[in-house]
């Protein structure tokens, strides 16, 4: 046998995870065998269902968040969506469809139950001879619309498994496109809500407003296609703020049907998200997202949106939103700084700031700080007066 | 004849013992242990709902589907894209920087291309024999020992490394 190579040894011993130091029996593995055990088992027609299943952690203001410890980020609510089209004959484009849902009937979530092979939904509306669910699981759910030509079927993966993680204001929002057995296109929000979020308006173009349904923790609002949707205003107990919507909710004209298996079935598409601040006129509430780099050592980039503010307690004092309202630094605390621009000494991805616009933050590490002697350190996020200040610790280990 | 229910659970609760942290340990490397748990428990789903069709062996099997997992995550946004990219690329020089002892790795990892990473990986750090790391990317496993080559020869360029010449030294596929 040939001695491994010095370069591949070298790798070998900086292996970034190591398996012998993870525990098949944690907490986590054993809800997710838990969870997994109770799904159905594929048929063959479940197959073709779920030709193009996928999952996206991508949300306009729900995110993950670092946990004490170094637990990790919690998964973030996110969606991808298939669509299934039934056989029926051809109509108009979504003849009756209505911007205000009404409340599911019984006999519709029979039917949503029936025609969506599953059972609980946690919300069922009507928009004329529509009717939409969404189905929670532990780990996500699944949104689905029938009616006249359209049977829509899709996954909403990564969501929150903990509601107590989830800001009460906060949307996740998730966007599909797909189209009916005519090729009519139609744009699908769908997300978890916070317990505090009361009302949902989606705001298109040329349009009066679309009202969501909101029920057992999540909204759903879908639309034909042909109609840029530009923001979402979302009321809360608190007060009310705007959000941008991902560029597939704006898609103006629809997708365009492809074939799987012979079958017709419409497309699929998922918009990234935008929530800086400014881009949606109002700002959310600030949120401390999650660190991005370490471009070196003493320099850690984290994303925090709509924070006017983003102070770094390195030694937590008791109460750290004091501190920011001392309008520090004070003590152990300093400024983090908002990039506008890149530096060109950081050997990170040049489109950083496209990815994260006016969301990232520079927090310098002090000297000689470590995190062996120092694991956690506070970061505190100040943002628009109608919102609270956000809060979190984080942990280099992350 | 399919098996029964409870055969189907038993067996799947073993390939889940087994496999579980290395499937976790396959998509931390990949996309950052904030992700790896849901990248672990889709790619186990798949595993469960196609348990027919999964190998005796099923390692090899479990990473690919990993892999389309991740590959799928990735083409859903393309912020999301951007996002993993970005972790990705941080995560592993950051844990070389933080051991402090190799930063040249860091550096040299930093400069290799994703497919030169993936064989690197999938030998070294999955640990994988060439036949079965081939079996991961669906590629022969001859075409596998040259790229695994290409790229170890890259890494050591990178690392200021003179690779020797003539056989490449590599694991040999079994």
């Amino acid at each position: 046998m040939k001695p491994e190579p010095q370069s591949l040894a070298l790798l070998r011993v900086a292996n970034p995870v190591r398996v012998d130091s993870l525990d098949v029996r944690s907490p986590q593995a054993a809800a997710a065998f838990e969870q997994i055990i109770r799904e159905p088992r594929d048929s063959e027609d479940a197959r073709r269902r779920r030709w193009s299943l996928a999952r996206l952690a991508d949300t306009l203001s729900e995110r993950g968040r670092l946990a004490v410890g170094g637990a990790g980020i919690t998964a973030v609510a996110a969606a991808l969506i298939v669509a299934v089209l039934s056989g029926s004959a051809a109509t108009p484009a979504f003849a009756g469809w209505t911007a205000r849902p009404t409340v599911g009937l019984q006999k519709q979530v029979a039917a949503a139950t029936r025609g969506c092979g599953l059972t609980n939904p946690a919300l069922v509306e009507a928009r004329g001879p529509y009717t939409a669910a969404v189905f929670a699981s532990r780990s996500g759910g699944t949104a689905c619309v029938i009616g006249p030509s359209l049977s829509f079927v899709g996954s909403v993966g990564g969501v929150l498994a903990a509601d107590n993680r989830f800001k009460p204001d906060q949307i996740g929002v998730a966007d599909a496109s797909g189209s009916d057995k005519d090729g009519h296109g139609f744009i699908l929000l769908t997300g978890r809500v916070g317990s505090h979020v009361r009302s949902i308006v989606i705001h298109r173009r040329h349009h009066a407003g679309l009202i969501a349904s909101i029920s057992g923790g999540w909204y759903l609002a879908w639309w034909p296609a042909g109609t840029h949707a530009t923001t979402a205003t979302v009321t809360t107990t608190s007060g009310r703020y705007n959000l941008a919507l991902p560029a597939g909710a704006k898609a103006a004209s629809p997708c365009s049907g492809v074939t799987h298996n012979g079958r017709s079935v419409g497309c699929a598409s998922v918009g990234p998200g935008s929530n800086g601040p400014g881009s949606a006129g109002v700002p959310g509430p600030p949120l401390i997202a999650s660190p991005i780099a370490r471009p070196f050592r003493n320099t850690l980039l984290v994303q925090v949106d709509n924070a006017t503010r983003v102070l770094v307690c390195f030694h937590p004092p008791a109460d750290a939103i004091a501190a920011l309202q001392t309008n520090g630094p004070t003590g152990p605390c300093t400024h983090a700084t908002l990039l506008t621009r890149l530096p060109p000494r950081y050997p990170v991805q040049k489109n950083l700031l496209e990815v994260f616009p006016k969301a990232v933050w520079e927090i310098r590490l002090p000297a000689g700080f470590r995190h062996q002697r120092h694991p956690v350190f506070l970061v505190v996020a100040d943002g628009s007066s109608n919102f609270p200040p956000d809060r979190t610790e984080l942990n280099l280990n992350w | 004849m399919r098996q029964s229910a409870k055969e189907d659970q038993d067996r799947f609760a073993a390939l889940f013992e087994a496999h579980y942290a290395l499937v976790w340990a396959f998509a931390a490397r990949r996309v950052g242990r904030d992700l790896a748990d849901e990248v672990t428990s889709e790619t186990l789903l798949v595993a469960w709902r196609r348990l027919d069709v999964v190998p005796p062996e099923p390692l090899p099997w479990l990473y690919g589907v990993a892999r389309n997992v991740i590959s799928r995550q990735r083409q859903a946004s393309a912020k999301h894209m951007k996002t993993q990219e970005l972790l990705a690329r941080e995560r592993p020089g950051r844990v070389f920087e933080e051991d402090g002892e190799h930063p040249e790795l860091w550096l040299a990892w930093q400069q290799l291309s994703e497919a030169d990473r993936e064989v690197l990986s999938l030998t070294v750090w999955e640990d994988l024999a060439v036949s079965d790391a081939a079996k991961v990317l669906n590629v022969s496993a001859s075409v596998f020992s040259v790229r695994l080559h290409r790229a170890r020869r890259r890494l050591e360029r990178q690392l200021g490394e003179a690779a020797p010449s003539g056989v490449p030294a590599i694991p040999e596929a079994t």
